[in-house]
């Protein structure tokens, strides 16, 4: 009932917070450097009447959340890389069937087995487009071990928010290392319910609300819930028309974005007076914040970015009206940097600063591109 | 033994302050990362703010290690170290590699039965040889608390904590029945550090 202090690393600070979001499931393939939320949730879900269960693959384990969350469980998952390959099948199922579920990505170098032991920022863009159509994602990154705790409590309550599969995208460095926690563990915090039918009568699994979300019952309990991935009407059932097809994925993707105010966030620093801004995310962050701290110009600010996806075109573009320079470092080749490209085109100079070797960008070679810039 | 004696600089190692940040090498199975932890969270029990970190191969055992503790009272921002004040190695492979980062009025602890030859450059950090591996052999035939006498000697040269706290962390993260034997293996730590303060 008090605040005390911990030494967490942040891959238990992930699995901590997903059972603090009333998480009762659990179903994955341990790969480094993920595993650790795997062992923890095999350590913790069994004595509080949960389930964890290690699968022979990722693409059995995401088809695990799946059941588990249509019979009315919150299931994870923690993976990196290349088991979030194998998943994407199943990730564009659970989107289309519109199934509440998290993948927890603890991005590691690739492409493929790559560096499993060092952290890239690399599966961004997969985290977006992974998985084939167009479709909605909410992707959160998380920059501490404190912060992986509170992050992946909103990254359940999206999930049950919107009913669609949440990606929290986080990296070896942030995942693997330990920080000193100050947090009271009992605090209560909201905790999203996931609203049932009430009339079996009138039931139909994909009728949406005035929010544009269906609300499905959870299967075994006397309605007749039809889940298919195939286009379909309200009922569940198959229907391939044109006339389906554009209002059923219309609203797939209006139920997220039309709503992305109410949980996009960002975390800004001296925006209003600065002529520099660094935009990062994860573990390039840290880097900001040490350069930041120690060069103490007056000019430099950032916006930090904890919802990844969707991006906020309109907001981003308002945070970042002042600035003259942008400079995003990114342990990768520029993923994020394209959407600042983007929305800015040449009207603003965009410095990317990559690196992909496994090792983070230093404070040294961070200030010296900001101060040529 | 290093050719200065701590005494000669002792008022400008770690430029007269606390140190603050440690660095453990070694290969996979020393148990170096663990004792890094356990010294975060000695940290930890002191109200410090602590950041500890690892780095390692695919293998669970032999592969260089490297692992990291910061214990201080401000934010910590960057996870990584870039100039230790002390430098704990248990291989030349990694004392080689590390040495040129630790800072210029560091520390550098090394096993001198594991690492009999030590190129010392002359200037630079202190550094001392300290034959960890005969000393537990001798007074305790194993030499599995390697990592235990380490921390020993980095609190008994640094004091960056408590010997209280730190003994709670170690016999926090021990079965009970490695206790008489981690508390010697820390006692020779301290005792050898005292040594080398008095000269």
């Amino acid at each position: 009932m008090a605040i005390e202090s911990y030494l967490w690393q942040g891959s238990h600070a992930v699995a901590q917070g997903a059972l603090k979001a009333g998480v009762n499931y659990f179903a994955g393939y341990p790969i480094t450097p993920s595993t650790e939320v795997a062992e923890f949730m095999a350590y913790a879900l069994p004595s509080r009447d949960g389930i964890f269960i290690q699968m022979e693959d990722e693409i059995a384990s995401i088809a695990s959340l799946i059941g588990a969350s249509l019979a009315g469980a919150k299931a994870i998952t923690a993976t990196s890389g290349p088991g979030f390959s194998l998943m994407q099948e199943g990730l564009g199922y659970a989107i289309m069937a519109e199934v509440p579920l998290v993948i927890v990505d603890v991005m590691r170098g690739g492409p493929s087995t790559g560096l499993p032991t060092k952290p890239t920022q690399a599966d961004v863009m997969q985290a977006k487009w992974g998985t084939h159509g167009d479709h909605p994602i909410i992707a959160l990154c998380p920059a501490s071990v404190k912060e992986s705790y509170y992050l992946m409590v909103k990254a359940v309550n999206l999930s049950e928010r919107f009913r669609t599969p949440v990606i929290f995208l986080t990296d070896e460095t942030i995942a693997h290392m330990r920080e000193r926690v100050q947090i009271d563990v009992d605090e209560k915090l909201y905790i999203e319910p996931r609203i049932e039918p009430k009339d079996p009568r009138n039931y139909k699994t994909f009728q949406p609300d005035e929010r544009l979300v269906p609300h499905q019952a959870k299967f075994g309990t006397g309605f007749r819930t039809v889940v298919t991935a195939l286009y379909h009407d309200e009922s569940g059932f198959q229907n391939t028309s044109a006339e389906v097809a554009e209002r059923f994925n219309k609203r797939l993707v209006d139920k997220v974005e039309k709503y992305i105010d109410e949980f996009y966030e960002t975390e800004e620093y001296n925006l209003e007076n600065s002529e520099l801004v660094f935009v990062s995310y994860g573990a390039s962050h840290r880097t900001v914040l040490q350069v930041l701290n120690d060069s103490k110009n007056p000019k430099w600010g950032f916006l930090r970015l904890v919802t990844i996806w969707p991006f906020h075109d309109k907001l981003v573009k308002e945070k970042l009206k002042k600035a003259k320079v942008i400079v995003v470092p990114e342990l990768n080749m520029g993923q994020m940097v394209k959407e600042i490209q983007r929305l800015f085109g040449d009207t603003k100079k965009i410095v990317s600063v990559n690196r992909w070797d496994g090792e983070l960008i230093t404070p040294d070679q961070l200030r010296k591109v900001a101060e040529q810039a | 033994m290093s050719d200065f004696s701590w005494k000669s600089v002792s008022h400008k190692i770690f430029g007269g302050k606390k140190a603050e940040s440690i660095r453990f090498t070694g290969s996979g199975g020393h148990g170096l990362v663990t004792a890094s932890v356990i010294l975060a969270k000695a940290g930890v029990y002191e109200g410090h703010n602590v950041l500890q970190s690892q780095v390692y191969g695919a293998e669970a055992r032999g592969g260089s290690t490297k692992s990291e503790t910061v214990i201080r009272e401000g934010d910590i921002y960057f996870p990584k170290l870039v100039n230790p004040d002390v430098l704990l190695a248990l291989t030349s492979e990694g004392l080689e590699k590390y040495r040129v980062d630790v800072k210029k009025d560091g520390l550098i602890i090394f096993d001198s039965v594991l690492i009999p030859e030590e190129k010392s450059t002359g200037d630079g950090p202190f550094v001392i040889g300290i034959p960890m591996w005969s000393e537990l052999i001798k007074e305790l035939k194993t030499g599995t608390a390697i990592n235990v006498i380490s921390l020993g000697l980095i609190v008994g040269f640094t004091e960056i904590v408590g010997r209280e706290s730190l003994e709670r962390a170690v016999h926090e993260n021990f079965r009970p029945e490695f206790k008489t034997n981690n508390q010697k293996a820390l006692d020779i730590g301290y005792k050898i550090a005292q040594e080398v303060k008095n000269g």
